[in-house]
């Protein structure tokens, strides 16, 4: 599993749903969560944050710039290439998936989703990704 | 719009909602009506409402969740752990995620087994002192869904229009 220190970027243009994954992580042990309200947004503390961020859980369907075009931007910049990134989303349509997949998604989170959800992906993405980000 | 059509999209969200529930704050829910008229007096002083917009290639329309105060404030500490004092235009989003849940999870069976292809959508979010929802004569199916829970009762309206000519990709 992730340690407990993992710098985690939680993104979500609902407020709430924001406040929720960071409840779920918090009850996992995390306590380094920031969080913002778009892929804009998302992609300055990817830029500024030091030590930088290590695990990106992103809403896919965000107005000004979506989960997918962020997650082509990190898959795009050497610095953070590796990064694991999760796609959260109401959208499960295969060529959706499809297209997450091309783009280098670490794994996503289907809504609604329990907290042993959230705990099963997360750990799921620590297995196929561990250490590439490090 | 077919007979079976509107009954296929009615049932997508009636399961829709009661897994949305189930799922996201573990509380069992029902739908305990879906009617073609409104019936406002059972909805009690409406604090929230949150509405997308349906587009396919034939229809348009909207889908709209009407939720008052304590209900919405229930829902609030289910989801995120926090009680708050009241409903602001920062913590009413709650009522948008919930309707953006539902239709997502609905929409894909509605485009898959109905041969439909609505698109995604996001919600707009209003809050306000007793509002209302009004019916339009204007609109082909009009649906209304009551859904109750120990969070409290919040409604659901369907509304769609088959476009014209002009108006179809």
């Amino acid at each position: 599993m992730f340690p407990a220190n993992t710098r985690i970027l939680v993104l979500d243009d609902m407020m709430t749903m924001r406040k929720i994954v960071i409840k779920n992580l918090k009850d996992l042990g995390f306590t380094d969560i920031q969080d913002a309200a778009d892929g804009n947004l998302g992609w300055d503390i990817l830029n500024q944050s030091s030590p930088p961020i290590q695990l990106i859980i992103s809403d896919w369907n965000m107005p000004n710039c979506t989960g997918l075009e962020l997650l082509k931007k990190v898959r795009a910049d050497e610095r953070m290439k590796a990064v694991p990134f999760v796609l959260l989303t109401a959208e499960a349509e295969t060529h959706q998936v499809m297209e997450a997949v091309k783009a280098g998604v670490s794994n996503y989170i289907l809504k609604p989703f329990t907290p042993e959800h959230i705990k099963e992906k997360i750990e799921q993405t620590y297995k196929k990704t561990a250490g590439s980000a490090a | 719009m077919t007979e079976d059509k509107v009954q296929l999209i009615a049932d997508c969200i009636k399961e829709s909602v009661i897994n949305t529930i189930q799922v996201q704050m573990s509380v069992s829910s029902q739908v305990t009506k879906v009617n073609p008229s409104a019936s406002p007096e059972q909805w009690g002083a409406v604090r929230c409402i949150s509405s997308l917009a349906l587009d396919s290639d034939t229809f348009r329309g909207t889908l709209t969740l009407a939720v008052s105060e304590k209900a919405l404030i229930n829902i609030i500490e289910k989801l995120t752990g926090e009680a708050p004092q009241e409903i602001t235009t920062e913590n009413s989003d709650a009522a948008g995620e919930l309707l953006n849940i539902i239709y997502s999870s609905a929409r894909k069976k509605i485009n898959v087994d109905g041969a439909l292809n609505f698109t995604p959508s996001l919600p707009s979010t209003i809050i306000g002192a007793n509002l209302q929802m009004a019916t339009s004569s204007s609109v082909d199916t009009m649906l209304f869904f009551d859904c109750k829970s120990e969070l409290g009762s919040f409604f659901i309206a369907l509304s769609l229009r088959k476009k014209n000519k002009e108006q179809q990709h």
